[in-house]
């Protein structure tokens, strides 16, 4: 249960990654004045958590697999 | 993705480029089309991969047998067949699979591999091998690697398919199972033999003057009648003859290719000769002994005696895990080679991160130092080693060197450079080895029963300056009537002569031979001096000359005749 | 166990590829003969030895490199003699011409094999292929060949459609992304259309999503020695600081009490020694 709660919690945190980017990217590109700095930071920061969420899904993936095979050698 | 994608590929960008740059259409049509094209091959193969790869199937028939274990024998060619099969209907990538075969074996006459195009949905391939040394087998699986029809990406990954075999020791059949001399009153049991000496047994040895104390149902009545005094009948007396074998199994005699080590010339020479002796009826035993000390096998006869000795031969010649070394750049590129042959996929960055690195500045201690922490992931994992342990294997030189080269052994390489180094080990070795060889002496003394030959295979060239340590035990065993002889292998295969020290021409390895031919001559000469003083009998050479040596003893202790040890 | 049936072990399975196509030779002719033609067409201001010198010299690299020397060619071609804004390369024609030397380039790399093969010969047995092809001579096994026809026209179809689909893509690309004299007209009316910049920041999201969504699915493909060493691997690189610090202790003090022992032993030697009584005459 705990691998897919990471899992969901990954793929969250990829899905703010990425709407945080977009944000970021509309900062950089607004009409007015664009605002190059803030977005900087926001896409900086949209980076570290789009780490942070695949790192997590990576890893949840990998102990699936450990904990299937463990099963499958242990079912027969 | 291969070189010839990327110099593909190099063009292509620069192109696009200068096309943008310089706002020329055909040109970024051009290059764009190209990389678009590399793009989508990517993607293709990357989809192959998935799918095909995982939808391979492998049997593999040793000698016809399809089992995970299973026994083979030294020197005998080995029929191996190996059938792929997919049950997914692919999309022409080229695979080329390669049945990894350890050192233990050599291929003959075809190739271990095979290129197929995964549309196909079965192929086979044959080929046979030869198993060079007795002792563990293990063929570990198959190494694929895949590359699309246009060669721009390539992958290898390795398929575990182990199968793991005991082999046996090869062996020649020898003399005549059941020697007779004459032709005898009564057939004596088998393995049991008429030896020459006064006894109870039914043959007449010789007629002598009553003495006080002579059964009266000896006596020969018309014999004494004719001579006019009491005579007594003495008989033969039938008694087994126990051929007890002692094998040195010391680093000495492990080194060295498989089949080429003098273990495997001594494993010869003495399954054959407990051959000939087991099918004339003898029990045969056995003492083995190593640094790990001594380990006896019971005498025993008949087939299964044999197979059991034969077996005990074949645990005993399974290379025990090496003597710690000092770690060495070939070492680590050894075992990184043989990593990345057995476990490719273990050595994919993706998986096996190396940690952010600032020192060493040198590009190239850099890179020994990130293979370093690789092969130390793999070897971890292999061995079950908790992350502090990986990384000690890293900073700790003797800890890696040990793990690399059980490493190394463990997947099948014999004890050559880099699994151990030759070091000068002669002296202290030659002391271990007489001190151990005389206890095995004196046991198998005290176990002893009447009449037994004692064969002794031991690397002794190597000690003859240590040989006065040897010489007590064999007194004690030639004082209690027993024989001894010694096979002493050369590491050239050959008998010491005249005609063998003979340079033939000016070449380095002839040069080379011919020196270690005069070496081991004149250390055979003293050896055989030293053994001859004692009336034991020495052979140099681990042939069929040795396996005769041999019978000959035991020919000798069957009619209890006496001969002086002789010298072959 | 499912055995599969020895019936349908493919006999030729272990020739190499250049033996079991019967159109070997007719290949090999027909890639160097695609080859010198279309780089004939290349640099017509140039002499006519010079000419033969480089595609000589192209040809010969083919064995090793492939179509790139030939793609670099015509690359060249391009950029020194294709005008700028040139409108000869746009629409049909344009799509025709790369749409032949992606093909040329191919077609070389698909038959590198066959050209290594026939790069290990004698020159003189190319010449004398070249001869029989057109003296009509190649021994043709004609069930062979038969069996291998649907097999090679499977092949083409499949490398068109993969061509026609490669390019086309490209030419929407191209026509879509803003190049150099259409960008700065973009770029304003983006700024004057807010609309088009979140469709804009939407695509290169929508992109990013695209590849990680990828990735994670290639990602599955892990076997369970590749999870357990990821995981391991992970668990290092957080801990690495941590963990290197305790093992470079640890062999710190298994060298000290190392030289503390051998120190001690040369103690107990000197003392042995000073007990000693002194020597007298």
């Amino acid at each position: 249960m705990m691998f897919w709660i990471r899992e969901i919690v990954g793929w969250v945190l990829v899905v703010a990654a990425l709407v945080v980017m977009q944000m970021g990217l509309n900062f950089a590109l607004s009409s007015g004045s664009p605002k190059i700095v803030e977005a900087s930071v926001v896409i900086f920061a949209s980076l570290g958590l789009l780490r942070s969420g695949i790192l997590l899904i990576r890893i949840s993936t990998a102990a699936r697999i450990c904990k299937l095979d463990r099963q499958h050698e242990k079912s027969p | 993705m291969t070189g010839l994608a990327r110099w593909l590929a190099l063009p292509g960008i620069a192109g696009l480029s200068l096309g943008i740059l310089r706002e020329q259409t055909g040109l970024m049509l051009l290059s764009l089309s190209l990389l678009v094209w590399l793009l989508v091959e990517w993607l293709l193969f990357t989809w192959r991969l998935w799918f095909e790869l995982r939808h391979l199937k492998f049997e593999r028939s040793v000698n016809g047998r399809t089992e995970d274990s299973g026994i083979l024998w030294a020197g005998r060619s080995v029929a191996v067949e190996v059938r792929v099969s997919s049950s997914f209907f692919g999309m022409g990538s080229i695979v080329r699979i390669r049945d990894v075969v350890p050192e233990n074996m050599q291929v003959l006459d075809q190739e271990n591999d095979v290129t197929i195009r995964s549309r196909i949905h079965s192929a086979v391939f044959r080929y046979r091998a030869i198993v060079l040394g007795a002792g563990k087998l293990r063929l570990p699986g198959f190494r694929i690697v895949m590359l699309d029809r246009q060669g721009f990406f390539r992958a290898e990954r390795f398929i575990p398919f182990p199968q793991s075999f005991r082999v046996l020791p090869a062996f020649q059949k020898v003399g005549d199972p059941q020697p007779l001399v004459k032709r005898v009153n009564s057939q004596p049991q088998h393995g049991i033999h008429r030896l020459q000496r006064s006894g109870m047994g039914s043959e007449l040895l010789e007629l002598r003057e009553y003495a006080a104390g002579d059964p009266p149902k000896s006596i020969a009545w018309k014999v004494s009648a004719r001579r006019d005094k009491l005579m007594t009948r003495q008989y033969e007396s039938e008694v087994p003859v126990r051929l007890q074998l002692f094998v040195d199994g010391s680093i000495g005699t492990r080194t060295g290719g498989f089949g080429l080590r003098l273990l495997d010339q001594m494993n010869f020479v003495a399954a054959s000769v407990a051959q000939a002796a087991i099918s004339a009826g003898d029990p045969v035993g056995a003492m083995l002994f190593d640094e790990r000390g001594l380990r006896r096998v019971p005498a025993a006869t008949g087939d299964r005696g044999f197979h059991r000795l034969l077996d005990a031969l074949s645990e005993f010649s399974v290379n025990p895990a090496p003597i710690p070394d000092r770690l060495t750049n070939r070492l680590i590129e050894t075992a990184l080679g043989v990593a990345a042959d057995q476990f490719p996929e273990l050595l994919d960055e993706r998986v096996n991160h190396v940690p952010f690195l600032l020192f060493p500045i040198s590009p190239w201690a850099h890179r020994r130092l990130r293979e370093r922490y690789r092969l130390a992931a793999v070897i971890a994992l292999l061995y079950e080693l908790s992350p502090a342990k990986q990384l000690q294997l890293v900073s700790d030189d003797p800890l890696m060197a040990t793990y690399a080269q059980h490493f190394l052994s463990q997947s099948g390489m014999s004890w050559m450079e880099p699994v151990i180094s030759i070091r000068n080990r002669g002296f202290h070795d030659g002391m271990a080895r007489m001190e151990i060889l005389s206890s095995a002496l004196a046991r198998a003394v005290s176990q002893a029963k009447d009449n037994e030959v004692f064969v002794v295979f031991a690397d002794l060239l190597e000690c003859v300056p240590s040989l006065s340590h040897l010489m007590p035990a064999v007194k004690m065993v030639l004082a209690r009537h027993h024989r001894v002889a010694f096979v002493c292998p050369s590491p050239t295969f050959l008998r010491p002569t005249v005609e063998s020290t003979v340079i033939r021409s000016l070449a380095t390895e002839d040069l080379l031979l011919a020196a270690e031919q005069i070496r081991t001559r004149e250390l055979a000469a003293r050896l055989q001096f030293e053994l001859r003083r004692v009336g034991a009998t020495v052979s140099i050479s681990g042939e069929s000359s040795a396996i005769h040596l041999v019978l000959g003893q035991m020919s000798l202790a069957r009619t209890g005749r006496m001969a002086t040890g002789g010298v072959r | 166990m499912n055995r599969p049936d020895p019936s349908v072990v493919t006999p030729t399975v272990l020739e190499p590829t250049h033996e079991t196509s019967q159109f070997g030779g007719l290949l090999i002719i027909s890639v160097l003969a695609s080859a010198a033609g279309i780089l004939f067409l290349l640099a017509p201001h140039m002499g006519w030895p010079l000419r033969f010198f480089l595609t000589a010299i192209i040809l010969l690299t083919m064995k090793y490199w492939g179509g790139v020397m030939v793609l670099i060619a015509v690359q060249a071609d391009l950029f020194f003699r294709e005008p700028p804004r040139s409108a000869n390369f746009q629409g049909a024609t344009g799509l025709l011409a790369v749409f032949l030397i992606v093909t040329l380039l191919m077609f070389i790399n698909r038959n590198r094999e066959l050209l290594k093969h026939a790069a290990s010969r004698p020159l003189s047995s190319i010449f004398g292929l070249i001869v029989s092809a057109f003296k009509g001579e190649i021994v043709f096994d004609s069930s062979k060949a038969v069996r291998q026809v649907p097999q090679m026209l499977g092949a083409i179809i499949r490398a068109i459609a993969l061509l026609v689909g490669c390019v086309f893509v490209s030419q929407i690309l191209l026509n879509t992304l803003p190049n150099r004299r259409t960008f700065n007209e973009d770029l304003r009316g983006w700024m004057l259309d807010e609309t088009s910049v979140l469709q804009c920041s939407l695509l290169l999201s929508g992109i990013i999503a695209a590849w990680i969504v990828c990735h994670e699915i290639f990602w599955r493909q892990l076997t369970r020695d590749q999870s357990r060493l990821y995981l391991r691997s992970v668990f290092l690189t957080i801990h690495h600081a941590d963990l290197r610090m305790i093992v470079r202790g640890r062999l710190h003090l298994r060298q000290k009490s190392a030289l503390e022992k051998k120190e001690r032993e040369a103690a107990a030697f000197s003392c042995r020694t000073e007990n000693l009584p002194e020597f007298r005459r």
